[in-house]
Protein backbone atom coordinates (compact mmCIF):
# COMPACT_ATOMS: atom_id res chain seq x y z
CA UNK A 1 0.00 0.00 0.00
CA UNK A 2 1.16 3.67 -0.62
CA UNK A 3 1.91 5.83 1.66
CA UNK A 4 -1.32 7.35 3.38
CA UNK A 5 -1.42 9.40 6.69
CA UNK A 6 1.67 10.09 8.61
CA UNK A 7 2.81 11.51 11.96
CA UNK A 8 6.04 13.11 13.19
CA UNK A 9 8.00 10.87 14.96
CA UNK A 10 9.64 12.41 18.02
CA UNK A 11 11.87 11.37 20.70
CA UNK A 12 9.33 10.50 23.42
CA UNK A 13 7.64 8.14 21.13
CA UNK A 14 10.45 6.37 19.45
CA UNK A 15 11.26 3.99 21.65
CA UNK A 16 7.83 2.62 21.76
CA UNK A 17 7.32 2.81 17.81
CA UNK A 18 11.09 0.79 17.71
CA UNK A 19 9.59 -1.70 20.14
CA UNK A 20 6.36 -2.68 18.27
CA UNK A 21 3.57 -1.52 15.43
CA UNK A 22 1.08 0.75 17.49
CA UNK A 23 -2.09 -0.97 17.57
CA UNK A 24 -5.00 0.17 14.85
CA UNK A 25 -2.95 2.11 13.10
CA UNK A 26 -4.45 4.12 9.89
CA UNK A 27 -3.81 2.76 6.16
CA UNK A 28 -0.57 3.43 4.91
CA UNK A 29 0.54 4.34 8.63
CA UNK A 30 4.27 6.37 7.62
CA UNK A 31 6.55 8.36 9.58
CA UNK A 32 8.71 11.46 9.58
CA UNK A 33 11.36 12.77 11.85
CA UNK A 34 13.55 15.85 11.53
CA UNK A 35 17.06 14.32 9.71
CA UNK A 36 19.02 16.44 12.69
CA UNK A 37 18.17 14.63 15.48
CA UNK A 38 19.65 11.20 13.92
CA UNK A 39 22.52 13.04 11.93
CA UNK A 40 25.24 11.39 14.37
CA UNK A 41 27.78 8.63 14.04
CA UNK A 42 26.11 6.03 16.05
CA UNK A 43 23.65 5.78 19.61
CA UNK A 44 20.34 3.79 20.89
CA UNK A 45 18.70 6.80 19.20
CA UNK A 46 20.04 5.87 15.69
CA UNK A 47 19.55 2.27 16.69
CA UNK A 48 16.27 2.90 17.37
CA UNK A 49 15.10 4.80 14.20
CA UNK A 50 16.76 2.43 11.93
CA UNK A 51 14.32 -0.40 13.76
CA UNK A 52 11.20 1.80 12.95
CA UNK A 53 12.62 2.14 9.37
CA UNK A 54 12.86 -1.63 8.99
CA UNK A 55 9.04 -1.71 9.21
CA UNK A 56 7.80 1.04 8.57
CA UNK A 57 7.86 4.22 5.87
CA UNK A 58 10.04 6.83 7.09
CA UNK A 59 10.31 10.45 5.61
CA UNK A 60 13.52 12.62 6.58
CA UNK A 61 12.36 15.96 7.02
CA UNK A 62 15.43 18.66 7.26
CA UNK A 63 15.33 21.79 9.10
CA UNK A 64 19.13 22.65 8.04
CA UNK A 65 19.55 22.86 4.38
CA UNK A 66 19.12 26.75 4.04
CA UNK A 67 18.00 26.58 0.58
CA UNK A 68 17.36 29.98 0.34
CA UNK A 69 20.51 31.34 1.80
CA UNK A 70 23.33 33.28 0.28
CA UNK A 71 25.13 30.74 3.00
CA UNK A 72 23.82 27.35 2.42
CA UNK A 73 24.30 24.19 4.48
CA UNK A 74 28.56 23.54 3.80
CA UNK A 75 29.10 19.86 2.29
CA UNK A 76 29.95 17.92 5.67
CA UNK A 77 26.40 18.27 6.59
CA UNK A 78 24.96 17.52 2.95
CA UNK A 79 27.23 14.39 3.57
CA UNK A 80 26.04 13.76 7.24
CA UNK A 81 22.55 13.63 5.71
CA UNK A 82 23.13 11.50 2.65
CA UNK A 83 24.93 9.01 4.92
CA UNK A 84 21.30 8.90 7.25
CA UNK A 85 19.45 8.63 3.77
CA UNK A 86 21.72 5.63 3.11
CA UNK A 87 20.93 3.68 6.27
CA UNK A 88 17.44 5.04 6.63
CA UNK A 89 16.26 4.72 2.95
CA UNK A 90 13.45 7.50 3.44
CA UNK A 91 10.28 7.41 1.15
CA UNK A 92 10.54 11.41 1.20
CA UNK A 93 13.08 13.90 1.86
CA UNK A 94 12.08 17.54 2.65
CA UNK A 95 13.66 20.97 4.04
CA UNK A 96 12.08 24.66 4.02
CA UNK A 97 12.51 27.63 1.58
CA UNK A 98 14.21 29.84 4.38
CA UNK A 99 17.70 31.13 4.65
CA UNK A 100 19.04 30.42 8.23
CA UNK A 101 22.94 30.81 7.79
CA UNK A 102 24.52 33.94 9.03
CA UNK A 103 28.07 35.44 10.03
CA UNK A 104 29.19 33.27 7.78
CA UNK A 105 27.44 30.09 9.14
CA UNK A 106 28.91 30.93 12.75
CA UNK A 107 25.29 31.21 13.59
CA UNK A 108 23.13 29.01 12.85
CA UNK A 109 19.41 30.32 13.32
CA UNK A 110 16.74 27.27 14.53
CA UNK A 111 14.31 29.06 12.80
CA UNK A 112 12.94 29.55 8.93
CA UNK A 113 13.90 33.19 7.83
CA UNK A 114 11.78 34.96 5.80
CA UNK A 115 13.16 36.39 2.63
CA UNK A 116 12.15 38.84 -0.90
CA UNK A 117 10.87 36.48 -3.76
CA UNK A 118 12.67 38.24 -6.17
CA UNK A 119 14.51 36.72 -9.23
CA UNK A 120 17.55 37.05 -7.86
CA UNK A 121 16.93 34.67 -4.85
CA UNK A 122 14.98 32.17 -7.10
CA UNK A 123 18.06 32.15 -9.24
CA UNK A 124 19.51 31.20 -5.67
CA UNK A 125 17.10 29.12 -4.57
CA UNK A 126 17.58 27.14 -7.60
CA UNK A 127 21.49 26.51 -7.43
CA UNK A 128 21.00 26.03 -3.65
CA UNK A 129 18.56 23.03 -4.55
CA UNK A 130 20.78 21.57 -7.44
CA UNK A 131 24.06 21.58 -5.31
CA UNK A 132 21.73 19.80 -2.68
CA UNK A 133 20.18 17.14 -4.66
CA UNK A 134 23.38 16.43 -6.44
CA UNK A 135 25.13 16.01 -3.02
CA UNK A 136 22.36 13.89 -1.70
CA UNK A 137 21.80 11.96 -4.33
CA UNK A 138 18.19 12.55 -3.86
CA UNK A 139 14.89 14.80 -4.90
CA UNK A 140 14.02 17.01 -2.46
CA UNK A 141 10.58 18.71 -1.35
CA UNK A 142 10.08 21.81 -0.75
CA UNK A 143 8.07 23.24 2.61
CA UNK A 144 6.35 26.80 2.06
CA UNK A 145 7.35 28.70 5.05
CA UNK A 146 5.02 30.67 7.46
CA UNK A 147 4.64 34.52 7.19
CA UNK A 148 4.47 36.94 10.54
CA UNK A 149 4.82 39.85 8.18
CA UNK A 150 5.56 40.42 4.67
CA UNK A 151 8.96 41.50 4.42
CA UNK A 152 8.21 43.85 0.62
CA UNK A 153 10.21 43.50 -2.75
CA UNK A 154 8.83 40.34 -4.40
CA UNK A 155 8.87 39.84 -7.53
CA UNK A 156 6.60 36.57 -7.75
CA UNK A 157 4.12 35.42 -5.46
CA UNK A 158 4.62 32.32 -3.42
CA UNK A 159 2.99 29.71 -5.34
CA UNK A 160 4.82 30.83 -8.72
CA UNK A 161 8.51 31.21 -6.97
CA UNK A 162 8.01 27.45 -5.47
CA UNK A 163 6.46 26.18 -8.97
CA UNK A 164 9.53 28.02 -10.54
CA UNK A 165 11.92 26.32 -8.02
CA UNK A 166 10.42 23.21 -8.57
CA UNK A 167 10.36 23.26 -12.50
CA UNK A 168 14.30 24.33 -13.12
CA UNK A 169 15.53 21.82 -10.22
CA UNK A 170 14.02 19.12 -10.39
CA UNK A 171 12.72 19.26 -6.88
CA UNK A 172 8.76 18.61 -5.84
CA UNK A 173 6.45 20.60 -3.08
CA UNK A 174 5.97 20.29 0.51
CA UNK A 175 2.58 22.05 1.22
CA UNK A 176 2.03 22.73 4.86
CA UNK A 177 -1.32 24.12 4.93
CA UNK A 178 -0.86 25.23 8.47
CA UNK A 179 1.65 27.45 7.23
CA UNK A 180 -0.36 28.81 4.93
CA UNK A 181 -3.47 29.42 6.73
CA UNK A 182 -1.30 31.11 9.30
CA UNK A 183 0.16 33.40 6.85
CA UNK A 184 -2.91 33.99 5.59
CA UNK A 185 -4.13 35.51 8.66
CA UNK A 186 -1.41 37.36 9.72
CA UNK A 187 -0.55 39.24 6.06
CA UNK A 188 -4.51 39.27 5.18
CA UNK A 189 -4.34 37.18 2.45
CA UNK A 190 -7.29 34.47 1.88
CA UNK A 191 -6.14 30.97 2.76
CA UNK A 192 -8.78 29.24 0.45
CA UNK A 193 -7.36 31.22 -2.69
CA UNK A 194 -3.63 30.62 -1.48
CA UNK A 195 -4.36 26.92 -1.51
CA UNK A 196 -6.28 27.23 -4.79
CA UNK A 197 -2.74 28.49 -6.40
CA UNK A 198 -0.62 26.22 -5.57
CA UNK A 199 0.56 23.76 -8.56
CA UNK A 200 -0.73 20.52 -7.86
CA UNK A 201 1.16 18.04 -10.27
CA UNK A 202 4.61 19.54 -7.92
CA UNK A 203 2.88 18.66 -4.73
CA UNK A 204 4.46 15.44 -3.24
CA UNK A 205 3.48 15.84 0.19
CA UNK A 206 1.31 17.55 2.56
CA UNK A 207 1.44 18.87 6.43
CA UNK A 208 -1.11 19.59 8.87
CA UNK A 209 -0.43 21.38 12.05
CA UNK A 210 -1.33 23.02 15.15
CA UNK A 211 -0.66 26.55 15.83
CA UNK A 212 -1.26 29.72 18.76
CA UNK A 213 -2.03 32.88 19.12
CA UNK A 214 0.95 35.55 19.52
CA UNK A 215 1.06 37.06 22.96
CA UNK A 216 2.10 40.27 21.83
CA UNK A 217 0.06 40.80 19.04
CA UNK A 218 -2.82 39.68 16.45
CA UNK A 219 -0.24 37.42 14.44
CA UNK A 220 -0.32 33.55 14.51
CA UNK A 221 2.53 31.59 15.34
CA UNK A 222 3.40 28.46 13.72
CA UNK A 223 4.16 26.75 17.04
CA UNK A 224 3.01 22.63 16.50
CA UNK A 225 2.40 22.57 20.31
CA UNK A 226 -1.51 22.00 19.54
CA UNK A 227 -3.80 19.94 17.83
CA UNK A 228 -4.88 21.01 13.95
CA UNK A 229 -7.05 23.39 13.78
CA UNK A 230 -10.65 23.09 12.17
CA UNK A 231 -9.64 25.84 9.23
CA UNK A 232 -6.41 23.87 8.81
CA UNK A 233 -8.11 20.69 8.36
CA UNK A 234 -10.71 22.11 5.93
CA UNK A 235 -8.09 23.59 3.54
CA UNK A 236 -6.04 20.21 3.76
CA UNK A 237 -9.68 18.99 2.03
CA UNK A 238 -9.90 21.59 0.01
CA UNK A 239 -6.50 20.68 -1.61
CA UNK A 240 -6.64 17.23 -1.51
CA UNK A 241 -10.23 17.11 -3.40
CA UNK A 242 -8.10 19.86 -6.12
CA UNK A 243 -5.19 17.29 -6.74
CA UNK A 244 -6.04 14.26 -5.49
CA UNK A 245 -4.31 11.51 -2.62
CA UNK A 246 -1.07 12.74 -1.28
CA UNK A 247 1.44 11.57 1.27
CA UNK A 248 -0.18 13.69 4.72
CA UNK A 249 1.65 14.18 8.25
CA UNK A 250 0.30 15.19 11.05
CA UNK A 251 3.15 17.56 12.22
CA UNK A 252 3.67 17.83 16.32
CA UNK A 253 6.52 19.16 18.17
CA UNK A 254 5.77 20.81 21.40
CA UNK A 255 2.88 19.76 24.18
CA UNK A 256 3.51 16.29 23.14
CA UNK A 257 0.89 14.29 23.13
CA UNK A 258 0.35 10.43 24.18
CA UNK A 259 0.77 8.55 20.95
CA UNK A 260 -3.07 7.02 20.62
CA UNK A 261 -3.52 10.58 20.27
CA UNK A 262 -1.43 11.45 17.88
CA UNK A 263 -2.83 8.67 15.67
CA UNK A 264 -6.46 9.76 16.07
CA UNK A 265 -5.46 12.81 14.22
CA UNK A 266 -3.70 10.40 11.96
CA UNK A 267 -6.86 8.84 11.62
CA UNK A 268 -8.60 12.35 10.85
CA UNK A 269 -6.06 12.89 8.67
CA UNK A 270 -6.43 9.35 6.53
CA UNK A 271 -9.94 10.15 6.52
CA UNK A 272 -9.40 12.85 3.92
CA UNK A 273 -7.78 10.33 1.44
CA UNK A 274 -10.68 8.79 1.20
CA UNK A 275 -12.71 8.94 -2.36
CA UNK A 276 -16.06 10.03 -0.58
CA UNK A 277 -13.98 13.21 1.09
CA UNK A 278 -12.09 13.16 -2.13
CA UNK A 279 -15.28 14.18 -3.88
CA UNK A 280 -16.76 16.01 -1.51
CA UNK A 281 -14.41 17.75 0.87
CA UNK A 282 -16.36 18.80 4.60
CA UNK A 283 -15.52 22.17 5.15
CA UNK A 284 -14.42 23.23 2.31
CA UNK A 285 -15.22 26.83 0.98
CA UNK B 1 15.88 51.51 9.15
CA UNK B 2 13.71 50.70 5.88
CA UNK B 3 14.07 48.10 2.75
CA UNK B 4 15.52 48.88 -0.08
CA UNK B 5 12.83 48.00 -2.81
CA UNK B 6 14.69 44.82 -4.25
CA UNK B 7 17.33 44.06 -2.22
CA UNK B 8 20.08 41.98 -3.42
CA UNK B 9 19.33 38.22 -0.62
CA UNK B 10 23.17 39.08 0.83
CA UNK B 11 21.80 42.65 1.68
CA UNK B 12 18.63 41.44 2.98
CA UNK B 13 19.87 38.80 5.20
CA UNK B 14 22.93 41.50 6.74
CA UNK B 15 19.77 43.33 7.37
CA UNK B 16 17.76 41.08 8.97
CA UNK B 17 20.48 39.65 11.11
CA UNK B 18 21.43 43.43 12.65
CA UNK B 19 17.82 43.06 13.57
CA UNK B 20 17.95 39.38 14.90
CA UNK B 21 21.14 40.15 16.74
CA UNK B 22 19.01 43.09 18.46
CA UNK B 23 20.61 45.91 16.76
CA UNK B 24 18.68 48.24 15.20
CA UNK B 25 14.78 47.77 14.55
CA UNK B 26 13.11 47.85 10.83
CA UNK B 27 10.58 50.78 10.56
CA UNK B 28 8.32 48.71 9.95
CA UNK B 29 6.32 47.42 13.13
CA UNK B 30 4.83 44.61 11.89
CA UNK B 31 7.84 43.09 10.35
CA UNK B 32 9.81 44.63 13.97
CA UNK B 33 7.30 42.30 15.31
CA UNK B 34 8.37 39.13 12.96
CA UNK B 35 11.84 39.62 13.70
CA UNK B 36 11.36 39.62 17.23
CA UNK B 37 9.08 36.34 16.45
CA UNK B 38 11.85 35.73 14.68
CA UNK B 39 14.36 35.72 17.15
CA UNK B 40 12.39 34.46 19.97
CA UNK B 41 11.85 31.21 17.70
CA UNK B 42 15.32 30.77 17.69
CA UNK B 43 15.88 31.37 21.50
CA UNK B 44 13.45 28.95 22.60
CA UNK B 45 14.67 26.25 20.31
CA UNK B 46 18.52 26.41 21.03
CA UNK B 47 17.23 27.15 24.66
CA UNK B 48 15.16 23.77 24.91
CA UNK B 49 18.05 21.81 23.56
CA UNK B 50 20.43 22.75 25.79
CA UNK B 51 17.47 21.54 28.70
CA UNK B 52 17.59 18.62 26.59
CA UNK B 53 21.24 17.92 26.91
CA UNK B 54 21.64 18.80 30.49
CA UNK B 55 18.91 17.34 32.64
CA UNK B 56 21.04 17.10 35.06
CA UNK B 57 22.34 20.64 35.52
CA UNK B 58 18.68 21.93 35.22
CA UNK B 59 17.39 19.41 37.92
CA UNK B 60 20.48 21.25 40.55
CA UNK B 61 19.60 24.62 39.50
CA UNK B 62 16.04 24.40 39.12
CA UNK B 63 14.26 25.62 36.01
CA UNK B 64 14.08 29.09 36.37
CA UNK B 65 18.04 29.56 36.91
CA UNK B 66 18.61 26.91 34.06
CA UNK B 67 16.43 28.40 31.76
CA UNK B 68 18.48 32.43 32.33
CA UNK B 69 22.02 30.58 31.97
CA UNK B 70 20.78 28.55 28.78
CA UNK B 71 19.71 32.21 28.07
CA UNK B 72 22.38 33.79 28.58
CA UNK B 73 24.70 30.88 26.12
CA UNK B 74 22.63 30.93 23.71
CA UNK B 75 22.84 34.99 23.60
CA UNK B 76 26.78 34.67 23.47
CA UNK B 77 27.72 31.14 21.80
CA UNK B 78 23.94 30.55 19.21
CA UNK B 79 24.17 27.48 17.54
CA UNK B 80 26.21 27.30 14.59
CA UNK B 81 25.38 23.80 13.48
CA UNK B 82 21.42 22.55 13.26
CA UNK B 83 22.17 19.48 14.82
CA UNK B 84 21.09 20.93 17.98
CA UNK B 85 21.55 17.17 19.30
CA UNK B 86 25.06 18.31 19.60
CA UNK B 87 24.42 22.12 20.67
CA UNK B 88 25.86 23.18 24.10
CA UNK B 89 29.00 22.13 24.25
CA UNK B 90 30.39 25.36 25.72
CA UNK B 91 27.89 25.37 28.46
CA UNK B 92 30.04 24.07 31.31
CA UNK B 93 33.01 27.10 30.86
CA UNK B 94 29.87 29.64 31.17
CA UNK B 95 28.54 27.55 34.78
CA UNK B 96 32.47 27.87 35.57
CA UNK B 97 33.06 31.48 34.69
CA UNK B 98 29.11 32.59 36.14
CA UNK B 99 30.06 34.65 39.61
CA UNK B 100 26.63 33.76 40.68
CA UNK B 101 27.21 30.14 40.95
CA UNK B 102 30.69 30.65 42.61
CA UNK B 103 28.87 29.03 45.45
CA UNK B 104 28.22 25.77 43.93
CA UNK B 105 31.77 25.20 42.36
CA UNK B 106 31.54 21.44 41.57
CA UNK B 107 28.64 22.61 39.29
CA UNK B 108 30.72 22.82 36.03
CA UNK B 109 32.15 19.56 36.63
CA UNK B 110 28.98 18.31 36.72
CA UNK B 111 27.86 19.69 33.01
CA UNK B 112 31.26 18.41 31.89
CA UNK B 113 30.40 15.15 32.75
CA UNK B 114 26.85 15.89 31.31
CA UNK B 115 28.13 16.93 28.09
CA UNK B 116 30.39 13.90 28.29
CA UNK B 117 27.14 11.35 28.52
CA UNK B 118 25.81 13.74 25.34
CA UNK B 119 29.10 12.48 23.23
CA UNK B 120 28.78 9.16 24.32
CA UNK B 121 25.10 8.88 23.37
CA UNK B 122 26.05 9.65 20.04
CA UNK B 123 29.18 8.43 19.48
CA UNK B 124 30.03 5.77 16.73
CA UNK B 125 29.46 2.14 17.79
CA UNK B 126 32.07 -0.51 18.28
CA UNK B 127 33.48 -2.89 15.37
CA UNK B 128 30.97 -5.84 14.64
CA UNK B 129 34.12 -8.12 14.87
CA UNK B 130 35.75 -8.70 18.11
CA UNK B 131 39.78 -7.80 18.24
CA UNK B 132 41.81 -10.50 19.01
CA UNK B 133 44.15 -9.39 22.25
CA UNK B 134 47.57 -9.30 21.56
CA UNK B 135 50.39 -7.24 23.63
CA UNK B 136 52.39 -5.79 20.98
CA UNK B 137 49.03 -4.00 20.16
CA UNK B 138 46.84 -1.67 22.11
CA UNK B 139 43.47 -2.73 23.95
CA UNK B 140 41.23 0.51 21.82
CA UNK B 141 38.74 2.20 23.92
CA UNK B 142 35.43 2.18 22.69
CA UNK B 143 34.42 5.59 20.77
CA UNK B 144 31.90 5.73 23.39
CA UNK B 145 33.81 5.93 26.31
CA UNK B 146 34.43 9.32 28.19
CA UNK B 147 36.08 9.95 31.92
CA UNK B 148 36.16 13.28 34.01
CA UNK B 149 38.29 13.00 36.57
CA UNK B 150 37.27 15.64 39.23
CA UNK B 151 38.00 17.34 42.95
CA UNK B 152 34.51 16.80 43.29
CA UNK B 153 31.93 13.74 43.96
CA UNK B 154 30.85 14.17 40.10
CA UNK B 155 29.65 10.80 39.67
CA UNK B 156 27.65 10.94 42.90
CA UNK B 157 25.59 14.08 41.88
CA UNK B 158 25.15 12.87 39.00
CA UNK B 159 23.83 9.60 39.62
CA UNK B 160 21.53 11.37 43.35
CA UNK B 161 19.52 13.49 40.23
CA UNK B 162 18.70 10.12 38.14
CA UNK B 163 14.63 9.98 37.88
CA UNK B 164 13.91 7.96 41.03
CA UNK B 165 17.64 8.10 42.35
CA UNK B 166 17.43 8.26 46.61
CA UNK B 167 19.07 11.17 47.60
CA UNK B 168 22.32 10.37 49.61
CA UNK B 169 22.34 10.87 53.35
CA UNK B 170 25.69 12.60 52.84
CA UNK B 171 27.94 12.88 49.44
CA UNK B 172 31.64 11.58 49.68
CA UNK B 173 34.51 14.26 50.58
CA UNK B 174 36.80 13.79 48.17
CA UNK B 175 36.64 13.81 44.10
CA UNK B 176 35.49 11.14 41.73
CA UNK B 177 36.94 9.82 38.67
CA UNK B 178 33.71 9.18 36.89
CA UNK B 179 33.48 6.78 33.67
CA UNK B 180 30.88 7.44 30.69
CA UNK B 181 30.31 4.15 28.73
CA UNK B 182 27.88 2.64 26.78
CA UNK B 183 28.18 -0.95 27.21
CA UNK B 184 24.72 -1.75 24.97
CA UNK B 185 21.93 0.45 24.20
CA UNK B 186 22.03 3.40 26.44
CA UNK B 187 25.06 5.25 28.19
CA UNK B 188 26.18 4.09 31.68
CA UNK B 189 28.07 6.92 34.30
CA UNK B 190 30.08 5.09 36.87
CA UNK B 191 32.80 5.36 39.23
CA UNK B 192 36.36 4.43 38.85
CA UNK B 193 39.43 4.24 42.09
CA UNK B 194 41.15 7.08 40.96
CA UNK B 195 44.47 4.63 40.84
CA UNK B 196 42.40 3.91 37.60
CA UNK B 197 42.98 7.51 35.63
CA UNK B 198 46.56 5.96 34.68
CA UNK B 199 45.33 3.28 32.57
CA UNK B 200 42.71 4.91 30.91
CA UNK B 201 45.20 7.69 29.61
CA UNK B 202 47.55 4.43 28.52
CA UNK B 203 44.84 3.49 26.30
CA UNK B 204 43.94 6.76 25.26
CA UNK B 205 47.97 7.03 23.76
CA UNK B 206 47.29 3.71 22.70
CA UNK B 207 50.08 1.81 24.64
CA UNK B 208 50.47 -1.57 24.01
CA UNK B 209 48.90 -4.41 26.35
CA UNK B 210 52.31 -5.58 27.03
CA UNK B 211 53.75 -2.42 28.41
CA UNK B 212 50.87 -1.69 30.73
CA UNK B 213 52.33 -1.51 34.04
CA UNK B 214 51.20 -4.18 36.66
CA UNK B 215 49.18 -1.81 38.79
CA UNK B 216 47.46 -0.60 35.31
CA UNK B 217 46.55 -3.99 34.23
CA UNK B 218 44.46 -4.77 37.45
CA UNK B 219 41.71 -2.14 36.25
CA UNK B 220 41.52 -3.65 32.63
CA UNK B 221 38.80 -5.73 33.76
CA UNK B 222 36.26 -3.18 35.10
CA UNK B 223 36.78 -1.44 31.88
CA UNK B 224 36.12 -4.25 29.97
CA UNK B 225 33.15 -5.25 32.10
CA UNK B 226 31.50 -1.69 31.63
CA UNK B 227 31.88 -1.72 28.08
CA UNK B 228 34.73 1.00 28.24
CA UNK B 229 36.81 -1.15 25.59
CA UNK B 230 36.17 -2.55 22.13
CA UNK B 231 34.88 -5.91 22.14
CA UNK B 232 37.44 -8.33 22.03
CA UNK B 233 37.90 -12.50 22.12
CA UNK B 234 38.69 -13.56 25.62
CA UNK B 235 37.72 -9.79 26.99
CA UNK B 236 35.17 -11.57 29.09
Amino acid sequence: MGLGAGIGLRLPHLAALAAGDPPAPPPGLWFEVHAENFMVAGGPRLEALMAVAARSPVALHGVGLALAGTCPAPARHLGQLRRLCDRIGPVLLSDHLAWQRIDGGRWHVPDFLPFPRTRAALALCIANVHRAQDGLGRRLLIENPSHYADVGGHDLPEHEFLAELALASGCGLLVDVNNIHVSAHNLGLDAGLLIDCLPGDLIGEIHVAGHRADAGSPLLIDSHDAPVAAPVWALAARLLARIGPRPIMVERDGELPALADLLAEAHQAAALLEPAALLEPAGAA
Amino acid sequence: MPLEARPAPARFEGDFATWLCGHGVPADAALARAVAIHANNALAAATAALAGNYPVLRAALGDAAFAALARRHARAHPPADPRLCLYGRGLPRLVARTAELAAWPWLADLARLEWLVVEALFAAPPPRRPRRLHPDRPWPLAAATRWLASPFPVNSLWQAHQPGARWPRRFPRQGELALVSRPAAGVVVSCLPAAALPLLLALRRRVPLGHLAAAELAHLPALAAAGALVPAIGDG
